[in-house]
């Protein structure tokens, strides 16, 4: 019978993780395994895992979202600031509904208007920035404390569940997951098989945006506040964890799920052995910037190579 | 006995599985034309690629003059004169006509490192003159070209390194009668001074007519050559196909035949561009056949009447729910199904499994209660298709890049078939497939067409076109130009003569 | 006949544009009561510009080849830096300004190339990584000065003249002459256009890629290499930054590409840069006089003239975009 091949695409990520794991339990020793640690490195995890669901819906298409860490601190604000006169349980609807309508502009500039992914996203990136900036006059803005609640254990694993459900099901089990990845395979042949492509780069931007928005809450119930500097680079941890888990850099259909958990647990472990060495933040950016090449790279290579793999059978 | 100008020698080349040359040994004699013909997917093009340096070969050697000839890149041809006009290839539309001509050989026109461009036109216009050739501004930027000045373009480049030997890959479809004609003063002059010339065309009667002798590949193998004086077109085409053309190849009726039921109704449509005021009925059970050169506007009906492409003017009807047509989800819906021209960009993922490629252009079909598409249910389809179709593969998860054209073909139909549509669109459907599965796909047609299927058979080959069809358009500058009926009198020879 | 009446559109076009772009000049001047177009304000203006259209000619022959190189900002950083090291600590002075900056960009561009070639990653994801790589690098030096009690490196008094008036003028018509002449009329520039408007095409008919690739990239540094100079000599001292916040210096420069390539069809590239790059800096000044605060509003109206500008030069493409 056919033998089952060993993929070095999936392989890749876990030989990372258990590398991660040699190197950080010979540095930093037993603190590395305290509860505390790992404690902190879910704490990491679970909002990377959030930005990177909506994400992979873009990513996958091939498309990219520079401006999540800044749709982040955009929706946190203005949730908040309209959350503090419609009552503090709103602004989780809130920041999820701003989140998504700054996705759907993001949206409509990169399938209406063409305007290059990285380009567009970028440009928002400043621009919501400053927005913030704008709202909060460049102050902290504290939320009502019944909104800490959130950050307890139980709402924030149960936010977690099924915001892994909900992602999950969108993406590996409906029509719009299945488009989205054959977009990123060929939008050519999508507009000839007559999908309606324009209309599914928006859904994603609209769906990466409402995934911000949540992370958002997640975000000011852990700080107990918005602060205007928050999200900073967050795009840039979730693009790490989408690729270091495995997802091709112009998508495609072996995008998924689990390669995101499974980058988001990565990453975190990658933070939180850094901050246990007492890295500087220079050298924590270094090895980021190497990380997110090397790892793109070797997926690159992997996926090439079990191409042509199946080719030669 | 002339000697012998260019020798090649046990080439071999694939791709994948697809053994696209195989041993293939042809000399070219000095002042001669050598014609190349074979069907689609018989290894010309590849041939040429190798030739001319656009791709490696796996192995065999190349002499030239007697002296081994290794291309290593197009320049490299150039330098050997070697010009090569080669089939799709086109221009580099953001530069000017001149700096295509000279594009990678701009070095002597330097003056102090600065290329002076009043003296790159003026070789441009000698050039033209020269070959006697139809002038085309040569500051123009190409992208504002028509196919057929492109074309031009294309062989002022290849003639303009006085090429020993000059290659023609399908350049007469793009051709006018009258440019045709200074073509063939140039192949004359060209032959006088000692030059050779290898020429790929699919008109046969043209390839006999120009050739001294003609070599015959099929399947990547190298069938024989032979002096044009001893073949007629029926012997060429029983070597370029490898058997008698038997009846059941293409229709054995003579004569028109499908319900009065109009299905479709194009009425009028216009896109603005490449077609004009276009109306056909298609009925039920028809096959209706457009052809016409490059230019003429087909391809873009088939994609206007699948709703991929805009129209400015003019409306398509579907009988079915009297639906106008506007976008590509109403004509699946209403049980159309399109097989564009470029198969492995418009049509297949290629790089995706065969089952995800059949579930794309059904997901509608697939989803279950909110929304739901199942894995069970999207292995189900790629394994039917493999099925029913014949596809040879290794299981229905394997991405399309390890099939065989004809296999990738045999996918991209077969999604279609798969859901049982009443109206089809096929273009070129029988583009780089090899011969059996050219057969399987006429005989699908066939039964298609007893079932009451209707189909819109857009080809850019003629005999399909003539076998297949109930009635054919024949379609002139962006316009129908006449419209056949199936007749045992209708002859690629009066097609022709519309066409141009 | 149809060559006339093409050349005759580009001219009316050329005179619509000029019209189109003088008008919102004498409109803004009036409403701000004449602060516009004076002397003083419109040097000054074009002081700030030089920076960002020697980035934007780098763009020229760096993006048009199809490469999205976002470590652009990061290098030009770590290219002012070497270059005042040059200057003041090797007492070079201009000379050694130049030097540094350009060797630094040039090097630094060539092994994006290289790199880029050898993992096939795409140019702008890679842009990201190695602009956080850059930008590690900055912050090394930059801490190691502040443990050693000191700062980055200043010029002081060295190397000054040449971000301002009138040096700065005698710079970029220099520049343009350069930069028009390589673009357009050398076989190198023909090669990097032919790249950029279709590869394959370009490769099938015997354009060296690789080779283009590294000339476009030794080009593109050497006017990256002044535009980092300049601005050193600008600013004396330019600090290394984190968090990719070196990707948001190019903005000018990238909004004023984009702009410069929908002009494209009336005016040539290199010459539209100088124009969009200073329609873009005048846009700031008015906002300025006007009394918007830099760094919120100022920034807004920065993402928005990228996206504007974005929207402009796709106007009419039809492909796919990413």
């Amino acid at each position: 019978m056919m033998k089952r091949k060993i993929n070095l695409e999936y392989v890749l990520p876990f030989g990372f993780l258990l590398l991660l794991f040699i190197i950080f339990s010979i540095i930093n020793g037993k603190a590395f395994f305290r509860m505390h640690n790992i404690k902190t490195i879910i704490d990491t995890m679970i909002p990377l895992c959030i930005g990177g669901y909506g994400m992979l819906f873009v990513i996958s298409q091939g498309s990219i979202d520079m401006s999540a860490g800044s749709n982040l601190a955009f929706s946190a604000t203005l949730g908040a600031i309209l959350a503090s006169k419609l009552g503090s349980i709103t602004i989780l609807p809130l920041c999820i509904l701003i989140g998504a309508a700054v996705g759907f502009v993001n949206g409509i500039l990169v399938s209406r208007f063409k305007v290059s992914s990285i380009m567009a996203t970028l440009a928002q990136l400043i621009v919501l920035r400053s927005l913030v900036v704008v709202l909060s006059k460049g102050n902290v803005i504290f939320v009502h404390p019944s909104i800490l609640k959130l950050n307890r254990w139980g709402a924030k694993g149960i936010i977690f569940i099924l915001a892994t459900i909900v992602a999950i099901y969108l993406f590996q089990y409906t029509k719009l997951g299945f488009s989205s990845r054959s977009v990123g395979e060929n939008e050519i042949v999508c507009n000839y098989v007559g999908l309606k492509t324009k209309w599914i780069k928006t859904i994603a931007y609209i769906i990466a945006g409402a995934f911000a928005g949540l992370a958002a809450v997640l975000s000011v119930s852990r700080i107990g506040g918005v602060d205007p500097n928050m999200g900073q680079a967050f795009e840039l941890q979730v693009m790490l964890a989408v690729f270091v888990g495995g997802v091709p850099v112009n998508g495609g259909s072996k995008s998924s799920i689990v390669k995101i958990i499974i980058g988001a647990l990565l990453f975190s472990i990658l933070q939180s052995g850094l901050v246990l060495s007492n890295a500087k933040s220079e050298t924590v950016e270094l090895i980021q910037g190497l990380m997110l090449i090397i790892m793109v790279a070797a997926i690159l290579k992997a996926n090439k190579m079990s191409t042509v793999k199946t080719m030669n059978e | 006995m002339k000697d012998i100008l260019f020798k090649v020698q046990n080439m071999n080349k694939s791709f994948g599985i697809t053994r696209a040359n195989h041993n293939v040994s042809m000399e070219i004699k000095r002042g001669e034309v050598h014609g190349l013909i074979g069907e689609n997917g018989s290894g010309k093009s590849t041939l040429i690629s190798m030739i001319s340096g656009m791709a490696e070969r796996d192995s065999g050697e190349l002499f030239l003059n007697g002296k081994p000839y290794e291309p290593v890149s197009p320049l490299t041809a150039l330098e050997s004169h070697i010009g090569t006009v080669v089939q799709e290839l086109g221009l580099v539309d953001g530069l000017s006509v001149a700096a295509n001509i000279f594009l990678g050989r701009m070095d002597r026109f330097k003056k102090l490192n600065i290329i002076d461009n009043a003296a790159l036109y003026n070789e441009v216009e000698e050039i033209y003159k020269k070959w006697n050739l139809p002038r085309i501004n040569p500051r123009t930027l190409a992208g504002t070209l028509t196919v057929e000045q492109k074309k031009i373009v294309e062989l002022t480049r290849a003639l303009s390194i006085d090429p020993d030997i000059l290659i023609l890959d399908e350049i007469t479809a793009a051709l006018s009668y009258n440019t045709r004609k200074i073509l063939f003063d140039i192949i004359d002059e060209l032959k006088a001074k000692g030059k050779s010339i290898l020429i790929v065309t699919h008109d046969i009667e043209e390839l006999l007519d120009l050739s001294d002798e003609i070599t015959i590949l099929r399947d990547g193998e190298k069938v024989a050559t032979k002096r044009a004086d001893e073949l007629t077109e029926s012997s060429l085409k029983k070597l370029m196909v490898g058997r008698e053309i038997e009846g059941d190849y293409y229709r054995a009726d003579n004569e028109d035949d499908y319900k009065d039921e109009v299905v479709l109704k194009i009425n009028n449509i216009s896109d603005g561009e490449n077609f004009n005021e276009v109306s056909i009925d298609l009925h039920k059970g028809e096959i209706v056949g457009l052809c016409g050169l490059s230019d003429a506007g087909i391809h873009e009906v088939a994609e206007a009447v699948f709703g991929v492409r805009p129209i400015v003017s003019g409306e398509i009807t579907l009988a079915n729910g009297n639906r106008k047509i506007e976008s590509a989800s109403i004509a699946m819906a209403y049980g159309m199904g399109y097989v564009p021209k470029d198969r492995d960009k418009q049509a297949l993922m290629v790089s995706d499994s065969i089952e995800n490629n059949v579930t794309l252009s059904m997901l509608d079909d697939l989803k279950g209660p909110l929304g739901f598409i199942s894995p069970g249910k999207i292995t189900d389809v790629g394994k039917r298709v493999i099925k029913d179709y014949k596809v040879i593969a290794v299981n229905e998860k394997v991405p399309l890049a390890s099939l065989s054209g004809g296999n990738r073909q045999k996918v991209n139909l077969g999604r279609w078939l798969l859901q049982n549509k009443d109206i089809l669109i096929l273009d070129s459907p029988t583009r780089g497939v090899d011969v059996g599965v050219k057969a399987y796909i006429y005989d699908i047609m066939k039964q298609l067409k007893k079932k009451g299927v209707s189909i819109l058979l857009v080809s850019d080959e003629l005999p399909e076109v003539i076998g297949l069809s109930d009635t054919v358009y024949v379609f002139k500058n962006s316009k129908i130009e006449k419209k056949f009926r199936r007749s045992e009198e209708l002859t690629e020879e009066k097609i022709i003569e519309v066409m141009l | 006949m149809t060559n006339k009446n093409e050349s005759k559109n580009q001219i009316f076009g050329r005179i619509r544009l000029a019209i189109l772009l003088i008008i919102p000049y004498i409109v803004l001047n009036m409403a701000t009561g004449g602060k516009i177009l004076t002397v003083n304000n419109l040097s000054s203006v074009f002081t700030s510009s030089v920076t960002a259209m020697f980035m934007s000619w780098c763009f020229c022959f760096l993006f048009t080849t199809g490469i999205t190189d976002l470590s652009v900002g990061a290098i030009l950083i770590l290219a002012g830096n070497v270059g005042g090291i040059f200057a003041v600590n090797f007492k070079l002075g201009t000379f050694g300004l130049l030097l540094g900056s350009i060797l630094t960009s040039v090097l630094l561009l060539l092994l994006n190339t290289v790199l880029r070639h050898l993992t096939k990653i795409p140019s702008w994801i890679f842009g990201l990584g190695a602009a956080m790589v850059y930008e590690a690098i900055g912050m090394y030096y930059g801490s190691y000065m502040i443990s050693k009690g000191r700062q980055v490196v200043s010029l002081g008094n060295t190397a000054r003249h040449i971000g301002r008036m009138p040096w700065n003028l005698v710079i970029v018509i220099v520049g343009f002459i350069a930069a028009y002449l390589l673009f357009n009329k050398t076989s190198v520039g023909y090669n990097i256009r032919a790249l950029g408007s279709n590869r394959k095409v370009a490769e099938m008919m015997g354009v060296n890629v690789q080779k283009t690739m590294i000339y476009s990239a030794i080009l593109g540094g050497i006017f990256l290499g002044i535009a980092g100079a300049v601005n050193e000599s600008y600013a004396s001292r330019v600090m290394p930054v984190t968090g990719l916040s070196s990707v948001a210096l190019i903005f000018t420069a990238l909004a004023g590409f984009l702009l410069a390539s929908s002009l494209g069809k009336y005016i040539n590239l290199t010459l539209a840069i100088v124009i969009g790059i200073f329609i873009i800096t005048s846009l700031f000044n008015v906002l300025t006089i006007v009394g918007v605060p830099s760094g919120t509003w100022q920034q807004t109206v920065m993402g928005l003239t990228v996206i504007i500008s974005g929207i402009a030069s796709q106007r009419k493409y039809k492909g796919v975009v990413k």
